[in-house]
């Protein structure tokens, strides 16, 4: 039988609900994930690291774990908050559903919570942060008052050693901040040639490495919090190569290039929020996964063009350099398969590597 | 388009079996949207059954049959800028397909709306010619140019050009011979070994010596994409929609859950974007169903079906996410892009452009028409064989089943009927071999035990279905053996149990189980449908109920009227009664009342939101109600006549005025069967109206005179050898002696020498009274809806009567039945199997 916990809110206020996965207690930021099918995804993905993800899908766990949907091999999320929990599994041993798997990573889940009521007040009040938690009593909301989330998610979370994912065409260097799988399988798909390097390599060391481009990847937390050895990285990478940011790797240019990022009132985590590309007028569905943003008024921009826009609050989605092969989008352009809407910026950083060449080779 | 004045929707015709009133609902809704712009909205249809008719102006609406000739004829009388046929099935789309082709739509210069008109001669395609169809149709053609993968169909007429396409086959191929002697076959071979050995025979089977060959995918997941793509070319997902069974059966007749529930982000991805491409290929500006067969295990699909109008699977869609959908593309098709597209101030303004998501989940429901055609081949295949379909929401998979499942069931009472007599081979023949009884059997499956991987893989039914249905098990078995225990209670109702099923297990009455609620603190409280999950604060009037802490509703208001709906469609009077609703709640409206709409067919007139002011979608079953009046307090609380049941056991409330209405038919009297003709009157306290004369006639020589076999109405009737003054005052007499109110028909027979005598008096069948809506001009259920709230004035009523006028012309009602679409040969045509009718004038 299930047991009882309890979701309790950096306001006061508490939400009854039972126990599944991992019967540890947690805290960590609260965000409301509206994708209809990723709770895998969503779970492995390094962005999600300190944070405690409540699903709008309302019943999880439907299609038990796959080994063909992880974002990572490991799980970053600090808890989920679920209204209903399928207890499933269609692995070949049959023993891995998502109960299973939550036990096994450590990580609590919270069921039969209404996570409706959930959106709605987090949304209304501007929750933070939450706990899960066996007994709501005064101790547990001192607790989760006092709690200080680690700013050193990126050493918790990416690589601390390069390695290789070998292909037969350009080189790319990804610099991982915590880096979503996707972005490796698209760049596998266009035959990169992919060296993962850790945050706070050397710009010298990526160099002798002789990239066609960069890639910033996406990771958790605000960028304020990072080692400044990045944005010295992403200054010297952008007068040289061809260089594209995503999420975490987006703010982080745009900061190099004098922008200033905040944080939202909520987070967009979903694929519901169109996005405009501002060159075609074009409007697309992207992955968010975001809680913070490029403040528009601090975009230089005899620097900075803003090249896609989040129709629905309005904010920057996307950046180019004036000055170098430099472009970044806040959104995650990588969906797994290679017909997606935002694609085309994988091809278009490729193209940018090959007009790199060109021009110096002239 | 600004040019564009007024535009003409190609109607739907006669409902049938996949055509219920899901494309009227979405005109009407479009008619409304351009009405407020000032562009006039002309309607051919011969449908008596649409609400369209007694909404749009007499001017605007030609009632014929839906024939290019009469198309052509509109399109000279009028002045026509823009034509769409996305409100009109594919007859709609075959004729402007047609008209293009004629050069008519051009030397007009009309506009086809909906469709880009370059792409109007890839739809509506040669009916029932394989070898055409199979010569890779045009649409096929076009899909393949653009890398859509589909099944594409190779023809050969030998063994060289077999060895030819061989290489570009995958096997499992599905082999047919053309225009073969017999009914054509399918026969499926493993491998090439098996096609060498057997192909012959076919070629001697078909009589072109050709064989169609075909990629054989049954078994692979079903999977519908609603979506929609405006003038820029944005495209979003409305919703998707997932088959429980596997291609094979028709997605009509399967059960379908709505978002898919067994894809994984990567596939429904694959789908999204080649959906995405395949409406930019087609040039479609408007709405598409998509529907997909789906290798799961390799993610492979295959293209399997376009639909670029509105239909059933949009339908669900759209009640599923309370994305504004008819609306939306009724901006559309005016070239207004999806950001620019106004809506109504209960929706947040950002609405029409975020892609929806639910924090619910939607089941649909098929239901049957074999309990009233038991000669009926009630096997479950290609061929579409429901009627109509009820559908459940809940918070949960195991709640959103359960309402579906009860409001399909004929039973009162909430509780589902057992197969446990069934031997073991009878079951597994079912589990093979389903019916219309499938959903049952598999809930008997599990319960004897079967393992919910054996089950998956004898029914092709993914696997998580059977965790839902042994979830749903678990639940019930825990009821039966907790009598009146407050928590079981709490989580039946969360798994969407009726209050019926706790009376029954817990041999208990409702007030009891009532009370055991209230002590311990359990209510319904009621989700809003709304397409943004909760991300923004959105006023839209429709709900379904849970079991969850928090409400998006109070009270709507202390002067209001509950209209309980048809529910579900089978045969019969069905569409009427739902048009009949819908009629009810735009005149409580207009007088004043609040109105309230419990309904569940998602294919409904009377759920368009702008009908009613709130809508419930709930089952229509007694404890559910209850529930709803307990919030709502309504004045008024209005029953279809034929739910004997909910009549008795409301009839208990205080406080409520019950109002029967559609009337119970069964309130008559009779002396005798036999019918030739009618009055129709309309009978208050102290008033007693003819309205006119209708005649009856039989499709099948009915000598007897059956008035059940008599299924063609004319009005007005005219005998000129009968003293109609005469029988004028035999049929009040009549009336006098029962206490009816509202419409009342009075019918007559003729004897041998001519002479007519009264055979019943009853109240006038849901199809007769929009019947003489037509004939007569007049809303009689405006009239009847003024009758029982208290604003009848009877000179209005005679004022209106002494101007009918029926101008020589005679108005004929024929009833359609489903026989063809069944594949009953011999059915017998009586009222009561009807599924819908056409109007002609004579």
């Amino acid at each position: 039988m299930l047991g009882k916990r309890y979701l309790i809110l950096d306001d006061g206020s508490s939400f009854a609900g039972e126990a599944f996965g991992d019967l540890s207690n947690a805290t960590g930021e609260l965000v409301v994930n509206t994708n209809l099918s990723n709770y895998q995804e969503a779970l492995t993905d390094p962005s999600y690291h300190n944070q405690i993800i409540t699903f709008v899908q309302p019943s999880i766990g439907n299609i038990g774990i796959n080994p063909k949907s992880y974002e990572s091999i490991m799980t970053s999320a600090k808890g989920i908050v679920v209204n209903e929990a399928e207890n499933i599994s269609f692995s070949h041993l049959k023993n891995m559903s998502l109960d299973s798997f939550l036990k096994e990573r450590h990580i609590p889940g919270i069921c039969n919570i209404d996570t409706r009521q959930i959106q709605k007040y987090v949304r209304k009040y501007q929750i933070k942060k939450a706990s899960i938690v066996n007994s709501n009593d005064e101790h547990a909301f001192d607790q989760l008052q006092a709690a200080v989330l680690s700013n050193q998610q990126i050493r918790s979370v990416a690589t601390s050693k390069p390695y290789l994912v070998p292909g037969t065409g350009i080189t790319v260097v990804v610099v991982d901040l915590g880096l979503r799988e996707s972005i490796i399988r698209q760049l596998s798909k266009l035959n990169c040639n992919i060296i993962v390097v850790p945050w706070n390599i050397n710009f010298a060391d990526i160099k002798n490495l002789d990239p066609g481009g960069i890639v910033i990847s996406s990771g958790p937390g605000s960028p304020d919090e990072i080692d400044p050895i990045v944005i010295k990285n992403i200054l010297a990478i952008q007068k040289e190569l061809p260089l594209l940011g995503i999420g975490l790797g987006h703010e982080l240019i745009s900061i190099a290039n004098g922008a200033k990022v905040s944080r939202m009132n909520f987070g967009t985590h979903g694929s519901s929020h169109p996005v405009l590309k501002i060159i075609t007028n074009e409007i697309v569905y992207p992955n968010q996964a975001t809680d913070y943003a490029v403040n528009p008024e601090t975009i230089d921009s005899s620097k900075l063009i803003i090249t896609y826009v989040d129709l629905i609050n309005g904010t920057i989605q996307g950046i180019r350099s004036r000055d170098y092969p430099t472009f970044s989008v806040q959104f995650f352009p990588e969906r797994i398969n290679d017909l997606d809407d935002t694609l085309d910026i994988f091809d278009e950083f490729i193209e940018s590597i090959e007009a790199h060449r060109r021009s110096i080779n002239e | 388009m600004n040019d564009i004045k007024n535009i003409l929707i190609i109607g739907g015709g006669s409902s049938n079996i996949g055509h219920e009133g899901e494309q009227d609902a979405a005109a009407f809704q479009a008619m409304l949207s351009w009405s407020r712009i000032g562009i006039k909205t002309l309607l051919i249809d011969d449908n008596p059954y649409s609400i369209m008719f007694s909404e749009i102006p007499k001017n605007n609406l030609f009632i014929k049959k839906i024939t290019l000739e009469n198309v052509e004829a509109i399109i000279q009388s009028e002045n026509i800028d823009a034509i769409t046929p996305i409100y009109g099935q594919k007859n709609a789309l075959r004729i402007i397909k047609n008209l293009n082709k004629k050069g008519v739509l051009h030397d007009h210069n009309i506009k086809i709306i909906g469709l880009n008109a370059d792409n109007i001669n890839l739809f509506g395609g040669i009916k029932n010619n394989t070898e055409k169809m199979a010569k890779n149709s045009l649409l096929a053609g076009r899909l393949l140019e653009n890398d859509i993968p589909i099944l594409k169909t190779n023809v050969v007429s030998n063994f060289d050009e077999l060895r030819n396409s061989i290489n570009e086959m995958v096997f499992p191929i599905a082999a047919k011979a053309i225009k073969a002697s017999k009914y054509g076959r399918r026969h499926i071979f493993q491998n090439i070994e098996q096609l060498n050995n057997d192909i012959y025979d076919l070629f001697q089977q078909s009589k072109d010596n050709k064989v169609a060959l075909e990629r054989e995918v049954s078994g692979y997941k079903e999977i519908g994409i609603v979506a929609i793509r405006d003038i820029d070319g944005t495209k979003m997902v409305i919703s998707s929609l997932e088959d429980m069974n596997a291609v094979g059966l028709n997605s009509t007749d399967s059960v379908v859950f709505a978002p898919a529930q067994t894809l994984n982000d990567a596939q429904l991805h694959i789908i999204r974007a080649i959906s995405f491409r395949t409406m930019d290929c087609l040039g479609i500006k408007g709405v598409c169903h998509i529907q997909f067969a789906l290798n799961s295990n390799n993610n492979e699909c295959f293209v399997i079906k376009v639909n670029p109008f509105f239909n059933s699977q949009t339908a669900i869609a759209e009640k599923a996410t309370g994305y504004p959908l008819a609306r939306v593309v009724a901006s559309i098709l005016l070239n207004v892009p999806i950001s620019d597209i106004k809506l109504p101030p209960r929706f947040h303004k950002l609405t029409s452009i975020l892609q929806p998501i639910s924090d619910h989940v939607t089941v649909k429901m098929p239901v049957w028409p074999f309990d009233y055609l038991p000669n009926a081949i009630n096997k479950l295949g290609s061929k579409a064989k429901s009627t109509g379909s009820s559908i459940g929401i809940g918070r949960n998979v195991e709640g959103a089943f359960m309402n579906a499942l009860r409001s399909s069931q004929p039973s009162p009472k909430d509780v589902l009927p057992s197969y446990s007599d069934l031997t073991e081979d009878e079951l597994i023949n079912e589990l093979i071999h389903p019916t219309d009884i499938q959903i049952l059997i598999l809930f008997e499956a599990v319960n004897r035990g079967y393992s919910t991987s054996d089950l998956s893989e004898l029914t092709k039914i993914d696997e998580f279905f059977f965790v839902i249905i042994s979830n749903i098990l678990k639940q019930i078995k825990k009821v039966k053996n907790n009598p009146l225990n407050p928590s079981v209670l709490l989580n039946g109702s969360k798994f969407g149990f009726g209050a019926g099923m706790f009376c029954h297990y817990w041999n208990a009455t409702n007030s009891k189980i009532n009370r055991i609620a209230i002590e311990n603190n359990i209510y319904k409280t009621y989700k809003m449908i709304e397409p943004t999950g909760g991300e923004f604060v959105e006023k839209i009037d429709s709900f379904y109920g849970s079991f969850e802490y928090e409400s998006d509703t109070s009270q709507l208001s202390n002067h209001s009227a509950l209209v309980i709906g048809k529910g579900r469609n089978h045969l019969g009077p069905n569409i009427a009664a739902d048009v009949y609703t819908a009629e009810m709640l735009i005149h409580l409206h207009k007088l004043g009342l609040k109105t309230i709409i419990l309904n569940n067919n998602p294919n409904s007139v009377s759920l368009i939101p702008s009908i009613s002011d709130k809508q419930y979608i709930e089952p229509v079953q007694l404890g559910d109600i209850l529930d709803i009046v307990k919030l709502e307090k309504p004045e008024y609380i209005f029953v279809p006549g034929n739910r004997h049941y909910l009549i008795r056991e409301l009839n208990k409330l205080s406080n409520t005025k019950i109002v029967v209405l559609p009337p119970d038919q069964k309130k008559g009297s009779w002396k005798s069967s036999k019918a030739d003709f009618s009055f129709d009157f309309l009978v208050s306290k102290d008033s007693i109206n003819l309205i006119t004369s209708v005649g009856f006639s039989s499709q099948d020589g009915n000598s007897h005179k059956n008035i059940e076999k008599q299924t063609d109405y004319f009005i007005p009737y005219k005998n000129k050898s009968l003293n109609f003054n005469h029988l004028l005052d035999n049929a009040i007499l009549e009336i006098k002696k029962l206490e009816l109110t509202g419409l009342i028909q009075v019918v007559f027979s003729l004897n041998e020498k001519g002479q007519a005598t009264v055979s019943g008096v009853s109240p006038l069948r849901i199809t007769e009274t929009l019947f003489l809506n037509l004939a007569t001009h007049i809303n009689w259920i405006a009239i009847l809806m003024k009758m029982y709230t208290g604003h009848f004035n009877i000179g209005e009523v005679e004022k209106l009567i002494s101007n009918v006028n029926f101008n020589d012309k005679i108005i004929v009602m024929q009833t359609k039945f489903p026989f063809n679409s069944l594949e009953i040969s011999n059915g017998i045509k009586n009222r009561s199997l009807e599924i819908g009718a056409e109007i002609l004038y004579k």
